[in-house]
């Protein structure tokens, strides 16, 4: 085994994938890596809805702090399929993420390195579908962490629960915009999580917020799927 | 933030609802981990009627949830589940197909649990066991099933360990007790006893340990009744080795030792051996101060009694240790044989006191006799003082010019009204030893329940539930059975006389099902007081009439006990028989509690002050009865009888 600066210094092309250096679960990730079955009827499908906690919402500054994820089979939401990790962070202080999500700096010094907490949620979902509220700022913050990872790539498909929120209650040609409400507000979790019914007391933790997220898809799959969405394909498709 | 707070999440809702709201935290924990949350649109179903069973049963969270069944092409509503409520738990269990159709009335999230998780909550917790007692009593695990009564008895103690009943409950000994060394005379013994005032005395060595102890009685007995010189030792007449206990023993454990033994005292040392000191005395009268009463204390004050006030006195005590035990949980089944005991007890003192009575006028019993409890009384179920229901049976006398007819119609009168005055009112319909019409020879009754037995159209209903549960409580029992006998032979010839019964039986069908606080009739009305006697009672109690009758099984038993007899003589109604005997004793404890609360008959039970589990508790027994009815009809097809 040669000293990581060899490597570097022996180049070999600084983009080259090297997966004998990812830890292992990000090996297992990429090794499930496949084509997106976009027959397969959403009651086959297995979901992962997931949210992740960061020190704020700038994603070049902000650092990820934990991960929470449950499966679901089709529209049922499994307890027996649960995820939860925590990251070591050793520079939080003065954070307004803190203040938001209640976490103090105690309850963070246990944990994982960034990047293991994320490899190891990436094999928790497997070839599963990713889910999350605002999916596009989790999904980056995934990708983020296991970038020191040369080729290694987030490559699991995501569903957008505030997109589909307004895509299964308004139909895509339509918008809240044209009858000026504010999209924005309209479709952010709490307020949806309230529309909705969901009764969820952990709210803005990492594991609360997955659990009330996947019962909010719960719902808008049964929308969807009067709205003739049967398939991966119809659900993924923009 | 791990996974786990989601789980604790689910948990915690789930612990809102009985049984999962006694749950200890682990079990519930390991609950939840196994759950699947399932979300319904309305008129989503979740099976269809004879769908077969998945290994699964669910909780309604929230939202509301119709159960229907198929009954001659209508779909009829059977009931509706809303928050909390549980359902699919009994096909499951008993591994039959769904006997109905579950479809949401609204949105609804329902909480989806393993078959697995069932079976361990069942083998690990026997409280939830009970929960689903009602129901599925015939589905409890394997090896306790040979017994289902006493599994669900099993179920019931333990929770009863858990209250503060006798099994904990402790007696506080006399700190302050009187004691001597072994070299003190019986005189100066004495002296200190009645000093003292007190019943007793220990007789302890120079470091304080028990050696014996002297009682008041054993003065009496030993001392005056010997004619013993009372300048003598006290170690003489004392009583040894003295039983010992901790002051941590419980009163359960001393009253059984009181009842075997015949001891009355026990010393309470510091580690409850005769090896170290005396820290106290409890005597069997302070054991009964705490406990208030006992039943073989009353008992065998009972069967002394001289006077009828004295009878009622007992009697009222009786009734508030019935009291103290249905709030303990103790089993239906002992409950209804303590309290049967004590009636019968007082029944029969009642007869010799009458008997003396007219003894000193000159009258004797010209022939033998049997007197025969009646209705609930004859079923051993009479927990509360009810109407009076009872007959004298007596040989033939062959010609006597009516003096057996005089004798024993003056007897009923007096028996009748003794018991009136300890509390048993007149029957209504003059049932009773001291009207003529039912204080007949063996061959007069012969010939009425013959007539009943060929023309059943002509009697009222109310005679069937109440003659043919005749039970004999004193005198010559060879009467009663040669009347039983009689009766059986006859229906093997005209059976159509059960399908009379099994009408009778099927005529008030259960309620529906109860609806937040209301009850829910299958007309649809909503009522809030349930009569729990003619809806859920009377039906299993007239069913098991009928096939103890049809299957000839010869006993004089209680409904819960027929049931029981019913399901070992006939395999194809074993499961249902476990079903209803269970389902009559949930009733009775409910009529019971209701009638000691409202101070009546406990007839009618008030829903919204029933609580969660229950209400579900008796919910459940109503499948049950609609069951019952169910087989009764076709067996019997009664549907033809107009």
């Amino acid at each position: 085994m040669l000293p990581d600066f060899l490597k570097r210094l022996m180049g070999g092309g600084s983009l080259a994938a090297q997966p004998e250096s990812w830890p292992e679960p990000l090996r297992d990730y990429m090794s499930k890596r496949s084509r997106v079955p976009r027959d397969k009827a959403l009651s086959d499908v297995r979901f992962v809805v997931f949210d992740s906690e960061t020190t704020g919402l700038d994603l070049t500054k902000n650092r990820l702090l934990s991960i929470a994820g449950v499966g679901m089979n089709g529209s049922e939401v499994r307890l027996d399929d649960t995820f939860g990790a925590m990251v070591t962070q050793t520079d939080v202080g003065g954070s307004d993420a803190a203040v938001i999500h209640g976490l103090i700096s105690n309850d963070l010094a246990d944990g994982l390195p960034e990047d293991e907490a994320a490899s190891r949620f990436l094999a928790f979902a497997g070839d599963a579908v990713l889910v999350a509220h605002h999916a596009a700022f989790d999904m980056r913050m995934l990708q983020k962490a296991i970038a020191a990872h040369r080729g290694a790539k987030v490559w699991s498909p995501s569903v957008d629960t505030a997109q589909l929120a307004q895509r299964v209650e308004d139909g895509p040609m339509t918008s809240n915009q044209a009858r000026g409400a504010d999209p924005r507000s309209a479709y952010q979790l709490d307020t949806l999580v309230e529309r909705y019914g969901i009764d969820i007391p952990e709210r803005h933790t990492a594991a609360g917020d997955a659990l009330a997220t996947a019962l909010l898809f719960q719902r808008l799959l049964k929308k969807a799927e009067r709205r003739g969405i049967r398939t991966l394909g119809d659900l993924l498709a923009r | 933030m791990s996974s786990d707070s989601m789980i604790l999440t689910v948990a915690n809702r789930l612990a809102r609802h009985p049984p999962f709201d006694r749950l200890a935290p682990e079990l519930l924990d390991r609950l939840a981990r196994g759950i699947r949350i399932r979300y319904l649109e309305v008129d989503e179903v979740v099976f269809e009627e004879g769908d077969p069973a998945k290994p699964e049963f669910y909780v309604v969270v929230k939202g509301e949830v119709a159960v229907t069944q198929q009954l001659d092409g209508e779909t009829v509503l059977v009931d509706v589940c809303d928050d909390g409520d549980i359902f699919g738990v009994r096909a499951l269990l008993a591994d039959r197909p769904y006997a109905a159709r579950t479809q949401a009335k609204d949105d609804t999230l329902l909480y989806v649990l393993s078959k697995k998780a069932l079976e361990e909550l069942l083998r690990d917790e026997p409280r939830v066991a009970r929960f689903f007692a009602a129901d599925f009593a015939a589905d409890l695990p394997a090896p306790r099933d040979r017994n289902r009564l006493e599994a669900v008895r099993d179920a019931r103690r333990h929770e009863r360990a858990g209250n503060t009943g006798d099994d904990v409950r402790r007696v506080d000994p006399v700190r302050d007790v009187l004691t001597c060394d072994p070299n003190t005379s019986i005189r100066q013994a004495a002296s200190l006893m009645s000093g003292r005032n007190v019943g007793s005395i220990l007789i302890v060595d120079e470091e304080r340990r028990p050696i014996g102890i002297v009682t008041d009685s054993d003065l009496r007995s030993k001392v005056v009744g010997q004619g013993r010189d009372v300048s003598g030792l006290i170690s003489e007449i004392m009583s040894s080795p003295v039983l010992t206990v901790d002051d941590q023993t419980t009163l359960s454990s001393l009253i059984a030792t009181v009842m075997r033994k015949h001891l009355h005292h026990f010393a309470v040392t510091e580690d409850g051996t005769a090896e170290t000191r005396v820290t106290g005395i409890v005597s069997e009268h302070d054991i009964l101060k705490t406990q208030g009463s006992h039943p073989t204390v009353i008992l065998s004050e009972m069967s002394r009694a001289k006077t009828r006030e004295r009878l009622r006195a007992l009697r009222d005590q009786a009734e508030e240790l019935l009291r103290r035990y249905l709030e303990d949980e103790v089993g239906m089944g002992f409950l209804s044989n303590m309290i049967s005991e004590i009636n019968d007890t007082l029944i029969r003192r009642a007869i010799l006191l009458s008997l003396e009575e007219l003894a000193e006028r000159g009258m004797e019993p010209p022939v033998s006799f049997c007197w025969l409890a009646l209705g609930s009384e004859g079923r051993e179920e009479q927990l509360l003082r009810t109407d009076q229901d009872n007959a004298i049976l007596y040989a033939d006398p062959g010609e006597d010019d009516g003096v057996a007819e005089r004798f024993f119609l003056e007897l009923g009168k007096l028996v009748v009204d003794i018991l009136v005055e300890a509390g048993f009112e007149r029957c209504p319909g003059d049932i009773m030893a001291s009207n003529p019409k039912w204080n007949q020879p063996l061959a007069s009754w012969k010939r009425c329940f013959s007539g009943w037995i060929n023309e059943p159209e002509n009697i009222a209903v109310m005679h069937t539930n109440i003659f043919f549960d005749f039970r004999p409580v004193y005198g010559d029992n060879a009467l009663a059975a040669e009347l039983k006998g009689h009766i059986f032979e006859r229906i093997k010839i005209d059976r159509s006389f059960l399908g009379f019964f099994a009408k009778n039986a099927t005529r008030n069908p259960p309620p529906l099902s109860f609806f937040r606080n209301m009850m829910i009739e299958r007309g649809g009305e909503h009522r809030d007081a349930f009569d729990i006697k003619a809806r859920a009672m009377m039906p299993l109690a007239d069913a098991a009439r009928v096939l103890v009758y049809d299957l000839g099984i010869d006993i004089y038993g209680s409904t819960a006990e027929r049931w029981q007899r019913i399901g070992e003589t006939h395999e194809k109604l074993a499961r249902l028989s476990g079903e209803a005997g269970m389902a009559y004793e949930i009733l009775m404890r409910v009529r019971a509690l209701e009638g000691l609360t409202r101070g009546d008959s406990g007839r009618y039970v008030h829903i919204k002050e029933l609580n969660k589990l229950e209400r579900q508790t008796l919910k459940n027994t109503f499948s049950v009865v609609k069951d019952v009815q169910l087989m009764l009809t076709s067996r019997y097809r009664t549907d033809f009888i107009r």
